[in-house]
């Protein structure tokens, strides 16, 4: 490489670097840098190292500096299990909308998207304020159900699991619609058509053509779904009453009330490891099981 | 005697266009093809053929008639229960699958074990002269050896009847040549039924042993390919299969089977043709090919010459008026001029006559 | 920017006269002031006013830390005044030389760092104690009959989401101080709270618009909430007779503040027992302006559950930094959220 040559690369990847380094690797790096110093008295850190925050978390804290409890461990798998439920159920309930709509003729598909799209008009908080009145003993949906007839007792979804995971469902399902959506509105027609001619059954031409054929857009919407839905803490609040605590409150909490910054952030490097490493053997099996001869 | 392999009778499936005009796709159509036999569904786009071979497949459901297969009604059949398999015009190879796995899919989703599948995939292969790419994907092929893939895999399973749509549309002029007459063999040694649709008719005319013509959603003419040719029943296949004469005239006179044609512009034809009745309006059709300058015949003045090489195409404006006549020699020892006259001769058995109007 | 600016020149240009272009940042919590109050000291002064908001000190303590936010006056509560008197970051005012200072109860200058009020001015200060439905639970006095209220009638009650509230309550319940700092007390009133957690329907903030639709019989929230219950004589107030906490927050003026005078002005302004009144009378608590306590609207004045005397004075106690005993509370809160 010419020194002419190396400069003109040099300026074509600065952006790219900047961007990277302003939105990505500069917060990492601090979080990081923070996660192995002394927690300062009243917040901030202080500039020595401290290895407890990842042993109050993993289990080598001495007792006195630091107690070890498993409890965190709990929180940061309770944390995984509720959104991995959320990506689960997106899918299974995007998967034969996308396809309909896929299916749909191009305005009233434009139509479509533009509704799953309209929630992001709207604060999210406001949104999960308007689901807390819908589910309420005495909100909406208790009046209409009871106002059919359907049950006499309000149902008591608000402040339960059920309604956590509504919650969830509502808020990430457009994540999840809009890349199974694409990746399912570019499979070409005719494999289906073809399966079927060859004798597959419908379940056997979803399971052999169009569910391996459509692995990116699932990956993709479980991708986007997943990473912030391990971090939410809003719903849990919100709807679920606060009763179980959630890595996004758990973290929160070290950064406002409790004052451990490197503890909190010890907390979010390990969920981020745990998330980065949920991905990459979920997106392995998917590649091979796409790529299975 | 057995029945056909297939039988159509009455079929018709109409669709409402995006303005909410209703469309006749398949307007009361009767087909019957026999064991063994290679037919071809020729017409231009929006004929219905595609639709006619997609009601076979399964994949459209027509309104009213039926479809019946080896004498069974497999209307109401999902695609996946008929015996019959299609080659698509895009192949629709599966991508994520090796060559093997997709020449193979007819057998694993019936629980063929994978001993006795993996033998007719080699076998089917071996066929289709692609014994050494069963490990490759589909993209690593050229779009002949996908075709060739295709077949394969539609024919791996025995179906009773192979649909073919449009195969050879995507290959280029030599490669589809090579393809047609491959096609023909392997059609001959399987023995399977083909139903070929294609818009070519030198497709058409190479492969078939029965051409239907449609038009509009109705079978337009049925028959061997040089019927086809040679008796058109109507102007619109004639025109539709190949270059063409067709020459408004009256008939004068019958004798002996031979008929007297009065031409527009005066001049007598002569066609070997009986139950013409004098007097009767009709077109006579003549090959731009059956016509070679001769002692006796129609005379006209050569209007324009075009070489191309193997072929010479005139025009020819005939004597005493009437539309110009097109003409190809095929083996011109002189090239007439433009401007010249000349008379053309014609073998009165090769000359096709139609009723007016058809 | 350029363009408001313009657009707004003709209109500021006839203050802008009179005034130099005078402005005060002000940082407080979320509707915890009255907006009057804010107008009314820019038509007397002609001082612009600029509000952001917080929602926890600590939010408040780390944003001011990093210095450069170009605020002037905060809203601490006392134990965050502390430490941020320790830590160098508030300027001295000397308001307790201003004319009106006298207005002030000496009973609320409480930050530890500050007896004589050479710094902050005492803003207001409220109480946390239970409301509740009296159609569904009848007349209730303290914590032991707002926890027996889903067993007798088997409606729901609610905590408030905050880690101090909640074990507060618990050390109250279990005898200690609630700024205790022994390990084995705070885990008692964790496990008191554990105890109850059975019956709790939620952590929140936000009990007030469920228990006017009856969803919720009973609620442990702060004394603001009687602007609901105004208009629902249903809805009851109460300090329990077991003891509850209170809080207060202090004006309070930063080193790095830009407009200091105008900082300086607007505490002289709120000494002045007409505006501390007029913002009682939308925020509902109480005020250390001793004038101020007469002129409030009549709900809040004959209501001895907001205006607090005396006695009921002795049961409130406040929070103080608990320093490295810190961690101990947030062991408890975690053990209290995610019991089962």
């Amino acid at each position: 490489m010419t020194h002419r040559q190396r400069v003109q690369l040099f300026l074509l990847l600065t952006p790219v670097t900047v961007f990277l380094g302003v939105f990505f690797l500069i917060p990492l790096g601090t979080i990081a840098v923070y996660s192995l110093l002394t927690p300062g008295l009243y917040g901030g850190v202080e500039w020595s190292f401290y290895h407890w925050n990842y042993g109050r978390i993993f289990g080598w804290a001495d007792g006195i500096t630091e107690v070890f409890e498993p409890v965190y461990l709990h929180i940061l798998l309770r944390s995984l299990g509720l959104a991995a439920a959320t990506v689960a159920i997106c899918l299974v309930l995007c998967y034969p909308v996308a396809f309909w709509v896929a299916g749909l003729a191009p305005r009233w598909r434009m139509l479509f998207l533009f509704l799953i799209t309209l929630p992001f008009f709207a604060s999210l908080i406001v949104r999960l304020y308007a689901w807390l009145l819908l589910l309420k003993p005495s909100g909406l949906l208790n009046t209409v159900l009871m106002g059919l007839g359907v049950i006499t007792e309000p149902l008591d979804i608000l402040y339960t699991p059920v309604a956590v995971i509504l919650g969830m469902v509502y808020i990430f399902l457009p994540f999840m619609f809009l890349p199974l959506f694409a990746s399912i509105d570019t499979l070409d027609r005719s494999l289906i058509e073809a399966s079927g001619d060859l004798g597959a059954r419908p379940v056997q031409t979803l399971l052999k053509v169009v569910l391996p054929m459509t692995v990116p857009g699932i990956v993709a919407g479980g991708v986007i779904v997943f990473i912030p839905a391990v971090g939410n803490f809003i719903v849990p609040d919100v709807l679920g009453g606060a009763k179980g605590l959630m890595t996004g409150n758990l973290i929160e909490q070290q950064f406002l009330s409790s004052r451990n910054w490197p503890f909190g952030s010890a907390l979010a490097m390990v969920i981020m490891a745990l998330v980065l490493g949920v991905l990459l053997v979920f997106s392995n099996r998917a590649r091979r099981a796409g790529g299975r001869t | 005697m057995p029945g056909p392999l297939l039988e159509i009778r009455a079929a018709r499936r109409s669709f409402t266009t995006p303005e909410g005009r209703d469309f006749a796709a398949l307007d009361g159509i009767d087909l019957r093809v026999e064991d063994g036999e290679f037919v071809t569904l020729l017409g231009p786009s929006g004929c219905g053929k595609t639709t006619l071979l997609r009601a076979i497949a399964g994949f459209e459901q027509i309104d009213d008639g039926v479809i019946r297969l080896d004498g069974a009604d497999i209307g109401p059949l999902p695609p996946h229960r008929r015996p019959v398999n299609t080659v698509f015009q895009s192949y629709a190879l599966f991508p994520h699958m090796s060559v093997a796995r997709n020449v193979g899919y007819a057998l694993e989703v019936r629980g063929v074990a994978r001993k006795s599948r993996e033998a007719a995939v080699t076998e089917a292969l071996a066929k289709v002269g692609l014994a050494q790419f069963g490990a490759r994907r589909p993209a690593q092929l050229s779009g002949g050896q996908r075709q060739r893939v295709a077949l394969a895999r539609a024919i791996v399973a025995q179906p009773r009847l192979l649909l073919l749509d449009e195969p050879l549309s995507a290959l280029d002029r030599n490669l589809r040549q090579q393809m047609q007459i491959e096609l023909k063999d392997l059609q001959n040694r399987l023995g399977i039924a083909f139903v070929f649709v294609t818009h070519d008719q030198e497709e058409a005319l190479t492969m078939s042993d029965r051409i239907v013509v449609m038009r509009a959603g109705r079978i337009e003419q049925a028959g061997p390919p040089r019927e086809i040719f040679r008796a058109p029943k109507s102007r619109f296949v004639a025109e539709f299969i190949g270059e063409t004469n067709l020459l408004p005239a009256v008939v004068r006179a019958t004798v002996g089977g031979m008929a007297e044609l009065s031409l527009e512009g005066g001049q007598v034809l002569h066609a070997r043709a009986d139950s013409l009745r004098p007097g009767a309006k009709v077109v006579a059709v003549l090959r731009p090919t059956d016509l070679a300058p001769a002692e006796q015949g129609l005379a006209g003045i050569v209007r324009r010459v075009i070489y191309l090489g193997a072929d010479l195409h005139l025009r020819v404006e005939p004597e005493g008026g009437g539309g110009e006549i097109g003409v190809i020699l095929r083996d011109a020892g002189r090239v007439p001029a433009q401007g010249e006259r000349i008379v053309l001769g014609y073998d009165p058995a090769r000359v096709h006559v139609m009723e007016a109007g058809a | 920017m350029k363009t408001t600016l313009i657009c707004a020149l003709p209109f500021i240009l006839g203050a802008a006269t009179a005034h130099a272009e005078e402005t005060l940042a002000i940082y407080n919590w979320g509707d915890y002031i009255n907006p009057e109050v804010l107008t009314k000291f820019t038509q007397e002064t002609g001082i612009r006013v600029t509000l952001d908001t917080y929602s926890a000190n600590e939010e408040m303590l780390a944003k001011v830390q990093q210095g450069g936010t170009g605020y002037d006056i905060v809203f601490p509560s006392v134990w965050m005044e502390d430490i941020m008197l320790k830590l160098g970051l508030l300027e001295r005012t000397d308001i307790d030389t201003a004319a009106d200072f006298g207005n002030i109860d000496p009973q609320f200058q409480r930050a530890k760092g500050d007896p004589e009020g050479h710094y902050c001015l005492p803003y207001a200060w409220g109480t946390v104690g239970i409301f509740y439905n009296e159609d569904v639970t009848g007349p209730i006095t303290g914590w032991a009959d707002f926890f027996a209220i889903p067993g007798r009638t088997g409606k729901k009650i609610t905590l408030l989401d905050d880690m101090r509230e909640v074990l507060g309550m618990g050390l109250i319940m279990t005898g200690a101080p609630v700024n205790a700092t022994d390990p084995g007390q705070i885990q008692a009133a964790a496990q008191y709270v554990i105890s109850h957690k059975k019956d709790v329907t939620a952590f929140t903030y936000e009990s007030m618009p469920l228990l006017v639709s009856g969803d919720i019989a009973a609620a442990h929230y702060f004394v603001g909430g009687n602007m609901y219950a105004v208009d629902h004589p249903n809805i009851k107030y109460i300090i329990p007779e077991e003891g509850a906490t209170m809080y207060q927050e202090d004006i309070c003026v930063l080193k790095d503040a830009p407009n200091k005078a105008a900082a300086r002005k607007f505490m002289e302004f709120y000494l002045t027992p007409e505006i501390a009144a007029l913002n009682v009378a939308q925020q509902f608590n109480g005020t250390p302006n001793r004038p101020a306590n007469e002129l409030t609207p009549d709900f809040i004045k004959s209501n001895p559950n907001i205006n607090v005397q005396g006695d009921t004075m002795a049961r409130l106690q406040i929070f103080e930094d608990l320093g490295p005993a810190l961690k101990a509370y947030d062991r408890a809160w975690n053990a209290i959220r995610t019991a089962q």
